[in-house]
Protein backbone atom coordinates (compact mmCIF):
# COMPACT_ATOMS: atom_id res chain seq x y z
CA UNK A 1 0.00 0.00 0.00
CA UNK A 2 0.79 3.40 -0.71
CA UNK A 3 1.57 5.87 2.55
CA UNK A 4 1.21 9.80 2.26
CA UNK A 5 1.88 12.18 4.68
CA UNK A 6 1.58 15.83 4.35
CA UNK A 7 2.46 18.14 6.91
CA UNK A 8 -0.78 20.45 6.57
CA UNK A 9 -0.45 22.12 10.23
CA UNK A 10 2.53 23.27 10.73
CA UNK A 11 3.67 24.24 14.51
CA UNK A 12 6.47 24.18 16.95
CA UNK A 13 6.57 20.79 18.00
CA UNK A 14 9.63 19.00 19.30
CA UNK A 15 11.20 16.56 16.98
CA UNK A 16 13.66 13.82 18.24
CA UNK A 17 16.17 12.36 16.90
CA UNK A 18 17.66 9.35 17.74
CA UNK A 19 20.19 6.78 16.37
CA UNK A 20 20.96 3.03 17.35
CA UNK A 21 21.41 -0.28 16.34
CA UNK A 22 19.43 -3.14 16.87
CA UNK A 23 18.92 -7.12 16.11
CA UNK A 24 16.78 -8.09 13.82
CA UNK A 25 16.75 -11.95 14.34
CA UNK A 26 19.66 -11.97 14.96
CA UNK A 27 21.29 -9.24 12.23
CA UNK A 28 22.15 -6.13 12.63
CA UNK A 29 19.95 -3.23 11.91
CA UNK A 30 21.20 0.73 12.01
CA UNK A 31 18.37 2.98 11.95
CA UNK A 32 17.67 6.98 13.17
CA UNK A 33 14.60 7.81 13.56
CA UNK A 34 12.52 11.23 14.35
CA UNK A 35 9.80 11.17 16.59
CA UNK A 36 7.59 13.85 18.13
CA UNK A 37 6.02 11.72 20.25
CA UNK A 38 2.92 10.50 18.74
CA UNK A 39 4.02 9.81 14.86
CA UNK A 40 7.50 8.16 14.18
CA UNK A 41 9.54 7.92 10.94
CA UNK A 42 12.02 5.13 11.27
CA UNK A 43 15.14 4.59 8.48
CA UNK A 44 17.64 1.65 8.77
CA UNK A 45 19.71 -0.24 6.83
CA UNK A 46 20.13 -4.35 7.40
CA UNK A 47 23.96 -5.57 7.94
CA UNK A 48 25.70 -7.49 4.29
CA UNK A 49 27.64 -10.83 4.86
CA UNK A 50 25.84 -11.29 8.24
CA UNK A 51 27.94 -14.37 8.91
CA UNK A 52 31.23 -12.53 8.89
CA UNK A 53 31.21 -11.11 12.64
CA UNK A 54 34.22 -8.41 12.49
CA UNK A 55 33.46 -6.02 9.76
CA UNK A 56 34.79 -2.50 8.87
CA UNK A 57 32.31 -0.16 8.78
CA UNK A 58 30.24 0.01 5.33
CA UNK A 59 30.10 3.28 3.25
CA UNK A 60 26.79 3.14 1.09
CA UNK A 61 27.60 6.39 -0.90
CA UNK A 62 26.89 5.72 -4.77
CA UNK A 63 24.86 2.23 -3.98
CA UNK A 64 21.59 1.33 -4.63
CA UNK A 65 19.69 0.28 -1.84
CA UNK A 66 16.46 -1.39 -1.79
CA UNK A 67 13.28 -1.97 0.33
CA UNK A 68 13.44 -5.60 1.40
CA UNK A 69 11.07 -8.14 -0.39
CA UNK A 70 8.87 -10.36 1.72
CA UNK A 71 9.83 -13.56 1.21
CA UNK A 72 6.99 -15.63 -1.27
CA UNK A 73 8.58 -18.51 -0.01
CA UNK A 74 10.11 -20.19 3.28
CA UNK A 75 13.55 -19.89 4.00
CA UNK A 76 13.88 -23.38 5.72
CA UNK A 77 11.49 -26.57 6.18
CA UNK A 78 12.27 -27.92 8.72
CA UNK A 79 11.31 -31.47 8.58
CA UNK A 80 11.60 -35.09 10.21
CA UNK A 81 10.94 -36.41 6.89
CA UNK A 82 14.08 -35.27 4.96
CA UNK A 83 16.42 -36.99 7.70
CA UNK A 84 17.78 -39.89 6.35
CA UNK A 85 17.11 -42.01 9.38
CA UNK A 86 13.47 -40.84 10.36
CA UNK A 87 12.67 -44.13 11.24
CA UNK A 88 14.29 -44.26 13.94
CA UNK A 89 12.69 -40.75 15.43
CA UNK A 90 9.80 -41.07 17.21
CA UNK A 91 8.79 -37.28 17.78
CA UNK A 92 11.10 -34.01 17.53
CA UNK A 93 10.58 -30.00 18.73
CA UNK A 94 11.82 -27.56 16.76
CA UNK A 95 13.02 -24.40 18.13
CA UNK A 96 14.48 -21.05 16.35
CA UNK A 97 16.53 -19.15 18.78
CA UNK A 98 15.07 -20.34 21.86
CA UNK A 99 11.55 -20.04 20.97
CA UNK A 100 9.37 -23.26 19.77
CA UNK A 101 8.04 -23.45 16.33
CA UNK A 102 6.84 -26.45 15.53
CA UNK A 103 6.91 -30.06 16.04
CA UNK A 104 8.28 -32.42 13.19
CA UNK A 105 7.72 -29.92 10.97
CA UNK A 106 8.23 -26.34 11.00
CA UNK A 107 8.83 -23.00 8.55
CA UNK A 108 10.67 -19.86 8.73
CA UNK A 109 9.83 -17.41 6.57
CA UNK A 110 11.92 -13.89 8.08
CA UNK A 111 15.42 -13.92 6.65
CA UNK A 112 17.64 -13.82 10.14
CA UNK A 113 20.77 -15.58 11.90
CA UNK A 114 18.83 -18.31 13.69
CA UNK A 115 20.02 -21.02 16.02
CA UNK A 116 17.91 -24.17 15.01
CA UNK A 117 17.93 -26.64 17.69
CA UNK A 118 15.90 -29.88 17.33
CA UNK A 119 15.17 -31.97 20.19
CA UNK A 120 14.86 -35.53 19.20
CA UNK A 121 12.92 -38.36 20.72
CA UNK A 122 14.21 -41.51 19.31
CA UNK A 123 12.30 -45.07 19.17
CA UNK A 124 14.15 -46.29 22.51
CA UNK A 125 12.69 -43.14 24.11
CA UNK A 126 16.11 -41.76 24.73
CA UNK A 127 16.06 -37.81 23.65
CA UNK A 128 19.28 -36.25 22.05
CA UNK A 129 19.52 -32.17 20.49
CA UNK A 130 21.90 -30.91 18.29
CA UNK A 131 21.75 -26.87 17.06
CA UNK A 132 22.79 -25.60 13.95
CA UNK A 133 23.17 -21.90 13.03
CA UNK A 134 21.72 -21.03 9.72
CA UNK A 135 21.92 -18.09 8.12
CA UNK A 136 18.43 -17.40 6.03
CA UNK A 137 17.53 -14.88 3.27
CA UNK A 138 20.79 -13.79 3.04
CA UNK A 139 24.17 -14.13 1.37
CA UNK A 140 25.34 -17.10 2.44
CA UNK A 141 29.14 -17.26 2.89
CA UNK A 142 29.34 -20.19 5.14
CA UNK A 143 28.12 -22.90 2.93
CA UNK A 144 28.74 -26.21 3.89
CA UNK A 145 27.41 -29.43 5.08
CA UNK A 146 29.14 -32.09 8.07
CA UNK A 147 29.12 -35.62 7.58
CA UNK A 148 30.34 -39.10 8.97
CA UNK A 149 30.83 -42.75 8.74
CA UNK A 150 31.33 -44.80 11.62
CA UNK A 151 32.47 -48.23 10.62
CA UNK A 152 31.86 -51.81 12.44
CA UNK A 153 35.48 -51.23 13.85
CA UNK A 154 34.61 -47.82 15.39
CA UNK A 155 36.45 -45.99 13.38
CA UNK A 156 34.81 -42.48 12.70
CA UNK A 157 35.27 -40.75 9.33
CA UNK A 158 34.10 -37.11 9.29
CA UNK A 159 33.95 -35.31 6.55
CA UNK A 160 32.44 -31.37 4.95
CA UNK A 161 31.63 -30.57 1.74
CA UNK A 162 29.33 -27.90 -0.37
CA UNK A 163 31.68 -25.17 0.73
CA UNK A 164 31.76 -22.22 -1.77
CA UNK A 165 34.01 -19.99 -0.30
CA UNK A 166 37.42 -21.02 0.68
CA UNK A 167 38.52 -21.71 4.06
CA UNK A 168 41.46 -21.56 6.08
CA UNK A 169 40.66 -24.60 9.11
CA UNK A 170 38.66 -26.74 10.78
CA UNK A 171 38.10 -26.83 14.27
CA UNK A 172 36.52 -30.63 15.58
CA UNK A 173 35.26 -31.40 18.89
CA UNK A 174 33.26 -33.90 20.65
CA UNK A 175 30.72 -32.87 23.44
CA UNK A 176 31.90 -29.34 23.62
CA UNK A 177 35.51 -31.16 24.13
CA UNK A 178 38.45 -29.50 21.43
CA UNK A 179 40.52 -33.05 19.69
CA UNK A 180 41.66 -31.51 16.63
CA UNK A 181 42.43 -28.84 13.89
CA UNK A 182 43.04 -29.71 10.05
CA UNK B 1 30.40 -33.77 16.76
CA UNK B 2 30.83 -30.33 16.26
CA UNK B 3 33.08 -28.44 13.17
CA UNK B 4 33.90 -25.31 13.39
CA UNK B 5 34.98 -23.58 9.95
CA UNK B 6 37.02 -20.67 9.97
CA UNK B 7 36.62 -19.05 6.24
CA UNK B 8 39.39 -17.02 4.63
CA UNK B 9 36.43 -14.10 4.58
CA UNK B 10 36.28 -14.08 7.91
CA UNK B 11 33.21 -15.64 8.17
CA UNK B 12 33.06 -18.79 10.74
CA UNK B 13 30.42 -21.27 11.33
CA UNK B 14 29.44 -23.99 13.52
CA UNK B 15 27.80 -27.51 12.37
CA UNK B 16 26.72 -29.90 15.03
CA UNK B 17 26.08 -33.46 14.13
CA UNK B 18 24.73 -36.22 16.45
CA UNK B 19 27.06 -39.46 16.12
CA UNK B 20 25.49 -42.65 17.80
CA UNK B 21 28.58 -44.94 19.07
CA UNK B 22 26.41 -47.78 19.74
CA UNK B 23 25.61 -48.41 16.15
CA UNK B 24 21.70 -48.35 16.12
CA UNK B 25 21.20 -45.90 13.74
CA UNK B 26 20.39 -43.16 15.99
CA UNK B 27 22.44 -40.59 14.41
CA UNK B 28 21.74 -36.73 13.19
CA UNK B 29 23.23 -35.09 10.47
CA UNK B 30 23.70 -31.13 10.29
CA UNK B 31 20.71 -29.34 8.65
CA UNK B 32 22.08 -28.41 5.95
CA UNK B 33 19.57 -30.10 4.07
CA UNK B 34 16.43 -28.00 5.45
CA UNK B 35 17.85 -24.64 4.00
CA UNK B 36 15.68 -23.59 1.07
CA UNK B 37 17.05 -21.81 -2.29
CA UNK B 38 17.06 -18.29 -1.95
CA UNK B 39 14.56 -16.76 -4.68
CA UNK B 40 13.66 -13.35 -3.93
CA UNK B 41 16.67 -11.85 -3.07
CA UNK B 42 18.39 -11.79 -0.58
CA UNK B 43 18.11 -8.90 2.18
CA UNK B 44 22.06 -7.79 2.83
CA UNK B 45 21.77 -3.94 2.88
CA UNK B 46 18.35 -4.05 2.59
CA UNK B 47 16.47 -0.42 4.01
CA UNK B 48 13.65 -0.46 6.40
CA UNK B 49 11.33 2.07 6.64
CA UNK B 50 8.95 2.34 9.54
CA UNK B 51 5.90 4.59 9.98
CA UNK B 52 4.29 5.12 13.02
CA UNK B 53 0.88 7.51 12.89
CA UNK B 54 -2.20 7.74 14.51
CA UNK B 55 -1.34 4.39 16.33
CA UNK B 56 -1.05 2.12 13.02
CA UNK B 57 2.57 0.87 12.39
CA UNK B 58 3.55 1.00 8.35
CA UNK B 59 6.46 -0.89 8.00
CA UNK B 60 8.75 -2.28 4.90
CA UNK B 61 9.54 -5.34 7.26
CA UNK B 62 6.71 -6.66 6.17
CA UNK B 63 5.83 -9.66 8.84
CA UNK B 64 2.24 -10.20 8.47
CA UNK B 65 2.82 -13.64 6.63
CA UNK B 66 4.09 -14.83 10.16
CA UNK B 67 1.26 -14.90 11.52
CA UNK B 68 -1.87 -17.21 11.91
CA UNK B 69 -5.42 -16.68 12.11
CA UNK B 70 -4.67 -16.00 15.78
CA UNK B 71 -2.07 -13.15 15.49
CA UNK B 72 -0.03 -14.98 17.04
CA UNK B 73 3.83 -15.63 15.32
CA UNK B 74 4.28 -18.88 13.88
CA UNK B 75 8.14 -18.77 13.64
CA UNK B 76 9.13 -17.76 16.99
CA UNK B 77 9.87 -13.71 15.43
CA UNK B 78 9.37 -10.57 16.96
CA UNK B 79 5.88 -9.89 15.38
CA UNK B 80 3.20 -7.46 15.94
CA UNK B 81 0.05 -5.74 13.77
CA UNK B 82 1.51 -3.99 11.28
CA UNK B 83 1.07 -3.03 7.24
CA UNK B 84 3.03 -3.40 4.59
CA UNK B 85 4.62 -0.22 3.10
CA UNK B 86 6.10 -0.31 -0.41
CA UNK B 87 5.66 3.32 -1.86
CA UNK B 88 6.30 6.77 -0.19
CA UNK B 89 5.70 10.46 -1.20
CA UNK B 90 6.56 12.91 1.36
CA UNK B 91 5.08 16.38 0.58
CA UNK B 92 5.98 19.71 1.29
CA UNK B 93 8.37 22.37 1.34
CA UNK B 94 11.80 22.32 2.21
Amino acid sequence: MAFFYKCTNPRRIRVVLTAGKELRNGVRYSYGEFSDGSTKFKLGVCAGHVAISIQQGHVYEGQTLHFPQKPAQALAYLSLNQISNSAKVSSMQWYANGKYVGTNNAYIYEPGVYDVEGVFTFDDSSLESITNRMYLGFDNDVDFAVHHFLSDLGELKLWMDNTNNPFDSIQWSVDDQYIWTG
Amino acid sequence: MKANVFHHNGANAEKSILVDGSFQGRFIENFSVFELPLQDGSWDNTVGLEVVKDDEIYRTFDVSKLQGKDGNCRCGMVCSPSYGLRNVQISGRN
